[in-house]
């Protein structure tokens, strides 16, 4: 279809955007600009070093940017968008480069996917491209996991004391160059390190744990080849390889009556990730569905928390599988009994135990402990006892969050009343975040 | 662990500046650790941080629970509300009809509900804050919002005390609660047993603080009786003028105190009831001062501004005279002596009349005054008189003037006697207006009646609810016909429809299933 200048200053999120649209959309600001029937794109010269790369799916349209705004779309984009209506004859007709034509190709199969139909036969030519693909982006990560060694070694030989008196662009960078390489895992895990800085008491400890993760990750990429395949693809989810979704739902599958016993959004710049807990309830293990959502597309609220579901679920390939993607989904039960998991936090904390030694990258692990009481701590702390007598302590992130119930910790002590209950959360090696509770033949969700 | 901290150590420095050396440690993870090359110092720390932190994490011995712990709390008999009351409290909560709370509140209670226990805090928390929903609050908590706000010293107005042991509860509330928590457990008391609240308050009465003091006397006004006359007449000597005040104006509702008759005495003689021309009338002399006594008695001596000294101190000496002693003395009725003081004095007149005739409840009084003013358009305080009168009486007086008259112009006394009728109001009422309000809407071009808004609001809290289905209907027309008024009427529909729904849901409450 044909755009005009109102139809495209219409898309802008607020007058600001517009008004800043308005003043990118001069032929000099932008180079590389190209276009096909169904695509634009162009390289932007930002504030920063390297230039934003903007693309535009005219169908929709759907916008992408590489510039750190959380507007949608940016002003890159709308830019973009209005160059193209006022001056089409600056946009040759080219072949998109690969960080075009990987977007594209990423929208089509989720059309399809959405759509239903089954992706086309790859032919020959898709075969090389793909594998073409697939080893720059392994010479990529290599060469990124390569600069990581070297920060971190330098990092180490000057200090972490030292480290913290460097700007905010220290860390922004690193992690930039690893989302370059194409290792957003490794980016994401770099963008957290400022935060622990300010985490109370015992930063240094946590901050050193994570460095070690991190340079586990880095050592045992250099010996990727000699260890077991499902070493392996633990080690590259870590570093943020996206495996395809119809590779996994063509294998087999795990049959279950799973209860969805807790859900949890993070947002982090335009990325919204939702991780949604399921457990089994005749095999009695437990599934991790992880959801992005960019921008302003909405998440996934298929599976509702406290409603338990018969599906059939595919585990992604791991030396610990929980990660997984519901694979088919017959009935619905929204009255769900919630039984099974462990009887006492010792039992909670050897399966973690056990999970950790097959893959130690893992974050968050889902515990369901039955009748365990909450109880008030010295400290504006709150803990979960078990019946042998054990304690664990409960995440400061819920118990001092005002939900519409009010403070979290309140909230978990009303339920309890000092009596047991059953409280579903994750643990993460120091203190269990609670994502919901069953008390009282009730299920409450956080 | 000690290795632990070498490592961390290290690293905060720097190799650069400390040199690092592989710790020793034992078991298993020593022979991981020697084989680290010692050489490459950077390697050799971050390897050992990565082998240390993990063992650490899989290896984290467990925390002992404490040996003292609360008491459990004991299992509540009362049913919690269903699943869809506890979303109309939500919404209330996140500001949504907020006002309607202690609606909802007060019918929970009434029905014999109590929250589910996840909403406790947040409830316990708009009771800090709101102190005149305490009261209803605690009535729904339960024994678990009991046992939680115990362990809460912000929630102290909830707690029943320390109720251990035998003997009576309210006593031992009130001699080791919190200063909350004894006044809702005074205003409790005086609505069921009063004179248990006045022994309690006597017998601490000199050791309270002032301000507690004036709080306290006030739940007075909850049950008055004469059995509090006592109490209150020695309460008028008070160091504080607050409780003095306080105890002077609830003296004065009681016709057979002593306050009541030093001002009879006092009055006597200053109304002369004159014959004229076949008109009564009545000739007023004023009084001479204002002396200690008759401050005592709660006389203000300083008169409002605009008003005249001596015409002020009669007014309010006429609020604490039984009005029964007026129509004794010249026995006319409350209509006929209303009228006989038509003149010039009419208004100090009236005005302390209507003092009395609030303070003492007398119906015929009150709308005999009522008529007066609406006839000559006294400037008093309508609404206040007005709202002395029984729910029963109110509707009444509203209705015969709807009948008379049933256009809603704002000109109109029904006007402002609709939103004083601050009672849940009859079917009839309710139908009755509504048919003015349809007749209104449809007759007027409503582009002016901005006040409605503000009118129809007040009115959408007391209306009847069960008439919102129909009220629904009849105003569905598009609001491009009502205009201006098109909020207003959007607003009151939601708020008629919102109570309906939300009493709707209390009728079923969530049945356990354990």
């Amino acid at each position: 279809m044909e755009w005009t200048v109102d139809q495209v200053l219409q898309l802008a999120p607020d007058p600001a955007s517009a008004k800043a649209g308005k003043t990118l959309a001069l032929a000099r600001k932008w180079s590389s600009l190209g276009r096909t029937e169904r695509a634009a794109w162009g390289e932007c010269q930002g504030s920063g070093k390297a230039a934003y790369q903007t693309r535009i799916d005219l169908n929709e349209p759907a916008f992408k940017c590489s510039c750190p705004s959380r507007k949608f779309p940016c002003k890159h984009a709308l830019g973009l968008f209005l160059l193209l209506v006022n001056q089409p004859e600056l946009f040759a007709q080219l072949a998109p480069p690969a960080w075009v034509s990987d977007w594209l190709e990423g929208r089509q199969k989720r059309a399809e996917q959405r759509a239903g139909r089954k992706p086309r036969a790859e032919g020959v030519s898709d075969e090389k491209a793909q594998a073409k693909r697939a080893a720059e982006r392994e010479s990529k990560v290599s060469l990124g996991l390569d600069d990581l060694d070297l920060w971190l070694r330098d990092l180490v030989r000057q200090g972490l004391a030292w480290a913290q008196t460097q700007r905010p662009k220290f860390w922004e960078t690193a992690a930039a160059r690893m989302e370059d390489a194409q290792a957003p895992g490794l980016a994401r895990m770099l963008q957290e390190l400022p935060g622990v800085y300010s985490s109370g008491e015992g930063w240094q400890d946590r901050l050193l744990e994570r460095l070690g993760r991190l340079h586990l990750l880095v050592e045992a990429y250099k010996r990727l080849d000699r260890l077991p395949e499902a070493v392996q693809a633990d080690l590259r989810s870590a570093i943020g390889w996206t495996q395809s979704q119809d590779d996994l739902l063509a294998g087999p599958g795990v049959s279950d009556c799973w209860l969805v016993l807790g859900q949890r959004v993070e947002i982090e710049k335009k990325l919204q990730a939702q991780r949604t807990w399921l457990w089994g309830q005749l095999g009695g293990r437990a599934a991790l569905v992880w959801q992005f959502a960019y921008g302003k597309q909405a998440l996934d609220t298929s599976l509702v928390p406290g409603t338990a579901l018969e599906a059939e679920l595919a585990f992604y390939p791991s030396a610990y599988p929980l990660r997984a993607l519901v694979k088919a989904r017959q009935a619905v039960i929204s009255q769900m009994d919630v039984t099974g998991g462990y009887e006492t936090i010792a039992a909670a904390v050897e399966a973690y135990t056990v999970a950790l030694s097959h893959n130690p990258w893992i974050r968050q692990f889902p515990w369901l402990l039955q009748n365990v009481v909450v109880t008030q701590q010295p400290g504006d702390r709150y803990g979960a006892c078990d019946r042998a007598g054990h304690l664990v302590d409960l995440s400061p992130q819920f118990t001092h969050t005002y939900f519409d119930y009010g403070r979290g910790g309140w909230v978990l002590l009303a339920l309890s009343g000092g009596q047991p209950l059953s409280l579903f959360g994750e643990w993460d090696g120091s203190s269990l975040l609670p994502l919901s509770a069953w008390a009282d033949g009730r299920f409450v969700n956080f | 662990m000690e290795a632990w901290q070498e490592l961390v150590t290290t690293a905060l420095v720097g190799t650069e500046r400390q040199p690092f050396k592989v710790p020793q440690v034992s078991g298993p993870l020593d022979h991981l650790l020697s084989q680290l090359d010692g050489a490459d110092q950077e390697r050799a720390l971050l390897s050992a941080s990565a082998a240390v932190a993990s063992y650490q994490l899989a290896g984290r011995a467990l925390d002992a629970a404490p040996a003292e712990r609360q008491k459990p709390c004991e299992p509540d008999d009362v049913p919690r509300c269903s699943a869809r009351a506890a979303q109309h409290l939500r919404l209330m909560l996140h500001k949504q009809h907020k006002e309607l709370l202690p609606e909802w509140l007060a019918a929970l209670a009434a029905r014999q509900q109590r929250l589910p226990e996840e909403w406790l805090p947040a409830l316990l928390d708009v009771g800090r804050s709101q102190a005149d929903l305490r009261l209803a609050i605690v009535r729904v908590i339960g024994r678990r919002g009991q046992w939680l706000a115990a362990q809460n010293p912000t929630w102290d107005y909830a707690c029943p005390g320390d109720a251990d042991g035998a003997g009576d509860s309210a006593a031992t509330l009130w001699q080791t609660g919190k200063a909350a928590a004894r006044l809702l457990l005074l205003q409790a008391l005086r609505a069921s047993a009063p004179d248990r609240a006045r022994e309690l308050l006597a017998a601490t009465w000199k050791q309270e603080s002032a301000e507690d003091r004036a709080a306290f006397i006030a739940t007075f006004e909850a049950g008055l009786g004469l059995a509090d006359e006592p109490f209150l007449e020695a309460a008028l000597d008070d160091r504080r003028k607050e409780v003095r005040g306080v105890a002077a104006e609830l003296l004065a509702r009681l016709p057979s105190s002593r306050l009541c008759q030093r001002m009879t005495e006092r009055v006597r003689g200053l109304l002369r009831l004159e014959k004229d021309k076949r008109k009564e009338r009545i000739e007023v002399t004023w009084p001479k001062a204002c002396d200690k006594p008759m401050r005592r008695d709660g006389i203000d001596p300083k008169p409002l501004p605009g008003k005249g000294e001596k015409a002020w101190w009669l007014s309010q000496m006429l609020g604490a005279v039984p009005l029964a002693f007026w129509t004794d003395s010249w026995g006319l009725p409350p209509a006929a002596i209303v009228e006989a003081s038509r003149g010039e004095w009419r208004s100090p007149l009236l005005e302390g009349w209507a003092l009395a005739a609030q303070r003492q409840r007398q119906s015929d009084w009150i709308e005999a005054l009522l008529w007066a003013m609406l006839d000559t358009k006294e400037a008093v305080d309508m609404p206040r008189l007005f709202g002395a009168l029984t729910p029963g009486r109110r509707e009444a007086f509203v209705l015969s003037l709807l009948y008379a008259d049933p256009s809603l112009e704002s000109t109109q006394p029904v006007y402002w006697l609709l939103p004083a009728c601050r009672h849940p109001w009859s079917k009839n009422l309710s139908a009755v207006f509504l048919d003015s309000l349809y007749r209104y809407l449809e007759k007027h071009n409503v582009g002016q009646a901005w006040r409605l808004k503000a009118f129809l609001v007040e009115i959408a809290h007391t209306i009847d609810p069960a008439l919102s289905g129909e009220v629904v209907a009849r105003l569905a027309k598009p609001a491009r016909d009502y205009g201006y008024v098109a909020q207003a009427l959007d607003e009151f529909l939601s708020i008629v429809q919102f109570r309906h729904d939300m009493l709707e849901a209390l009728v079923h409450y969530l049945c356990s299933s354990v």
